[in-house]
């Protein structure tokens, strides 16, 4: 070695790690399984406010005042109905309980979505592996730690937003009702947007925490203050990924606009690319910017990489066949052993009930709300298949519809319940359109060309999902090797089913958007 | 020599042919479209305002998309060309910093007559290496930004025609005192550059640019991506001669 090169400043280059990311994210796949987790979260959420939705509905349909409650949202606004006697001593202590369980399963889920995926992008570049296993080691091992760090890291960064945000709306009511009011919230609105910039500026320096906490197994403040560090010692390299991170955003709404103006919905594409493929390359670039600054690791030496525009155009679509093939393989595999019945059975039941309760709710209010207040004319169809696209709608609806199916399936390893309400919902969902349809032909002619195929898939999805949270059950209550050892053995098993659903949700989507309002039309619907 | 230092020199050789790239003028007529687009959609929304008979989401969503994808087109080659930089920069750094350490090798760590012009050739590397990165990732997506992307394209421009003038600059420098370290060894020495890129005064062209409401931005595009062929082609010239010596005697000769 030259001795004098030593004596130069470390650099870190944005675009070599940009692109080795890239290039990791090809050869090891598996580092998407840790976003496709962080869908499972949300979903976990999701079906939290669902459930407590579910229960608020049904409880207003028993007692028979889910009419009025519906006319006094649409007429008064949702502030004033929960301000109502009625209607307040159940919503508020379920918004309360549904609230607090939502933000320990986020803080709790996080710390182990967080942990194994920035884990897993380290162990992908420097051991140059990433398996299923060490997905689920990886999120084991530091998600107490990082529980606690992604707790701290959202007060500090996100809680002077937050403060203004109060701040302005408890000001709001009084606005323009005195003079006084107003200089009120004119005030409160400079002070929102300052700490709202205050958040953007620390959102600046925390960006490497989630990464301190693997790569230096530090937690809490400290992992907060080595973020601030490394991102104060590497300013220009912090910024350069801060602003392509927001510039992929943007450039996503930009492109999902404008598409919109000429019928082609793209919502569900540009969120498909942005969680599947520039979530896992950025984070992974993040967590190699930190790592690189580290003292012990030297500067990245000079590499040549093959184009990633050839490889998008041409050799990710060939390798994305393979996976789904293997997807459908497994598929079938899932299918055929008998051990799975009892999971397609809760998966079916889940549908069933959910089925049953969005009909009962339907009957008990929701169907004479629609019709009376909105009025609902029964036999007409979605108008948005009229004005998109048809081929555009249906891709948007497989992509929309598939990564439903990645959720469901995935939020399974909350212990099974989030991927039975999943399910649970969209059969109340189902249940709660069906009362509005005029007659069972009707009915057939609208949900069964398309539903035929997705409502299987769905199951299936659910099905994996209980699968799963069937496994970290039994990893929990059964801690040892062979539990963990079936539980990677699930989560390859429930990422694999759901990459081969998706050509069944494409089939689907194509026909739910070029064929059944054809076929609706035959049957009577207008 | 090392046989480990000889291979990393062949291949970083070799590794010319992808570095040094030379990319299609054609890839200049995206930039041509996008600014056509862009700047005929504030004219449309402008002539059209006022007239609710005719829709105007439609046309105004199908310009928006073409007007994306030909900025995609001029961001793509704008991300081409600044990865080409690095890329250049990086190799050439790099091989003559193993040309160097191959020098010193040779070399007597008493014999002053070399070490003076090791310590000048390292002297000049450090400044061939001080040209900081820059990120085409970050300016091709800059560059892709409706209307604004024309002020980043300005930015990436006046620094590519100074990144470049620099290196050469360096890079003279340091062939020149490479070739002292060479004559002392009694090796035959890398030639000098007969032919320089064409230099650009910048804040003319920058002027120029707004002057002409980014037209003219196009045409500095053009010779940002046929400049570098000469640069290049030098490279070719003695790297290719360099590796046949090698080869071929198992030592570095270089040509005279």
């Amino acid at each position: 070695m030259v001795a004098t090169r030593g004596s130069r400043l470390k650099r870190i280059f944005f675009d070599r790690l940009f692109q080795r990311s890239y290039w990791t994210w090809r050869k090891h796949p598996a580092i998407i399984v840790p976003t496709m987790l962080g869908t499972g979260l949300s979903a976990i959420g999701q079906s939290i406010i669902t459930f407590a939705a579910i229960v608020v509905l049904s409880s207003f349909a028993v007692q028979n005042i889910l009419f009025d409650f519906l006319v006094t949202i649409r007429n008064q606004g949702l502030i004033q109905a929960l301000q109502s006697p009625g209607y307040a001593p159940t919503i508020i202590p379920t918004a309360v309980i549904g609230v607090a369980i939502l933000a320990v399963a986020l803080i709790l889920g996080g710390g182990f979505v967080y942990s194994a995926e920035y884990a897993t992008y380290l162990e992908a570049w420097t051991k140059d592996s990433a398996t299923f296993r060490s997905i689920i080691d990886n999120g084991s091992r530091t998600w107490k730690k990082m529980a606690w760090t992604l707790l701290l890291n959202t007060i500090i960064t996100w809680g002077p937003l937050a403060a203004g945000l109060i701040l302005l709306l408890q000001t709001l009511p009084t606005t323009a009702v005195t003079p006084q009011g107003l200089a009120t919230f004119v005030a409160s609105s400079y002070a929102f947007i300052f700490l709202a910039g205050t958040s953007l500026f620390l959102a600046l320096f925390t960006l490497y925490t989630y990464a301190a906490v693997v790569v230096d197994n530090v937690s809490g403040i400290k992992a907060i203050r080595q973020s601030f560090h490394v991102a104060s010692h590497n300013l220009p390299l912090t910024f350069t990924y801060a602003v392509v991170r927001v510039i992929f955003q943007l450039l996503s709404i930009l492109i999902t606009v404008f598409a919109g103006f000429v019928g082609l919905p793209l919502t569900a594409f540009a969120t498909a690319i942005l969680s599947l493929l520039l979530t896992p390359v950025l984070h992974s670039t993040k967590t190699m910017i930190y790592y690189h600054a580290g003292p012990a690791v030297t500067e990245m030496p000079f590499t040549l990489t093959d184009p990633i525009g050839n490889d998008l155009f041409r050799r990710l679509p060939r390798a994305a066949w393979v996976k789904t093939r293997t997807g459908l393989a497994e598929i079938a595999q899932f299918l055929a052993s008998s051990r799975n019945l009892p999971f397609h059975a809760a998966s079916v039941l889940a549908l069933t009930v959910g089925i049953l309760l969005g009909q009962f709710v339907s009957n008990n209010g929701f169907i004479r709300f629609y019709l009376d207040e909105l009025l609902y004319q029964p036999g007409q169809l979605n108008p948005l298949l009229t004005q998109v696209i048809p081929p555009a709608l249906g891709v948007d609806l497989f992509l929309h519809n598939w990564l439903v199916s990645i959720a469901a399936a995935l939020a399974g390893i909350g212990f099974a319940f989030p991927s039975f309400q999943v399910i649970l919902f969209n059969g109340f969902i189902l249940g709660l359109i069906t009362p509005l349809i005029p007659d069972l032909t009707m009915l057939l002619a609208i949900l069964a060309p398309h539903g035929i195929i997705e409502i299987p898939a769905f199951v299936l999805a659910g099905s994996v999902g209980l699968k799963l949270g069937y496994a970290s059950i039994l990893t929990r209550a059964r801690p040892g090797p062979g539990s963990r050892e079936y539980l990677s053995l699930t989560l390859r098993q429930a990422v694999y089913i759901v990459i081969g659903l998706a050509p069944l949700f494409l089939i689907a989507g194509l026909i739910e958007a070029d064929l059944t309002p054809f076929i609706a039309r035959m049957f009577g619907w207008s | 020599m090392s046989q480990t230092l000889q291979t990393e020199l062949t291949s970083l050789v070799a590794a010319g042919v992808r570095t040094d790239y030379s990319i299609a003028p054609r890839w200049v007529w995206g930039a041509v479209a996008g600014f056509v687009i862009w700047a005929a959609i504030p004219v449309i929304v402008y002539l059209y305002s006022g007239q609710t008979a005719i829709p105007l989401a439609i046309p105004l969503g199908i310009l928006g998309l073409s007007g994306l994808f030909a900025s995609a087109t001029s961001s793509y080659l704008v991300y081409q060309i600044i990865n080409r930089r690095n890329l250049h920069f990086s190799r050439t750094e790099e091989l003559f910093w193993k040309m160097l350490e191959m020098h010193k090798s040779k070399a007597q760590p008493s014999d002053m007559k070399i070490q003076l012009p090791i310590a000048s050739t390292e002297q000049d590397l450090r400044q061939l290496a001080g040209t900081p990165e820059r990120s085409a990732v970050l300016w091709g997506l800059l560059t892709l930004i409706p209307y604004l992307g024309w002020l980043a394209l300005i930015y990436v421009l006046a620094f590519l025609s100074r990144d470049l003038a620099i290196h050469e600059r360096w890079e003279d420098l340091t062939i020149e005192d490479l070739a002292r370290v060479q004559v002392a060894l009694g090796v035959m020495v890398v030639p000098r550059r007969q032919w320089h890129m064409p230099r650009h005064s910048v804040p003319a062209y920058v002027i120029f640019s707004f002057i002409t409401l980014g037209i003219f931005s196009i045409v500095w595009l053009y010779f940002t991506v046929t400049d570098p062929k000469i640069h290049f082609e030098y490279h070719r010239t003695f790297e290719s001669t360099f590796a046949t010596g090698q080869s071929a005697q198992g030592q570095v000769v270089g040509v005279s």
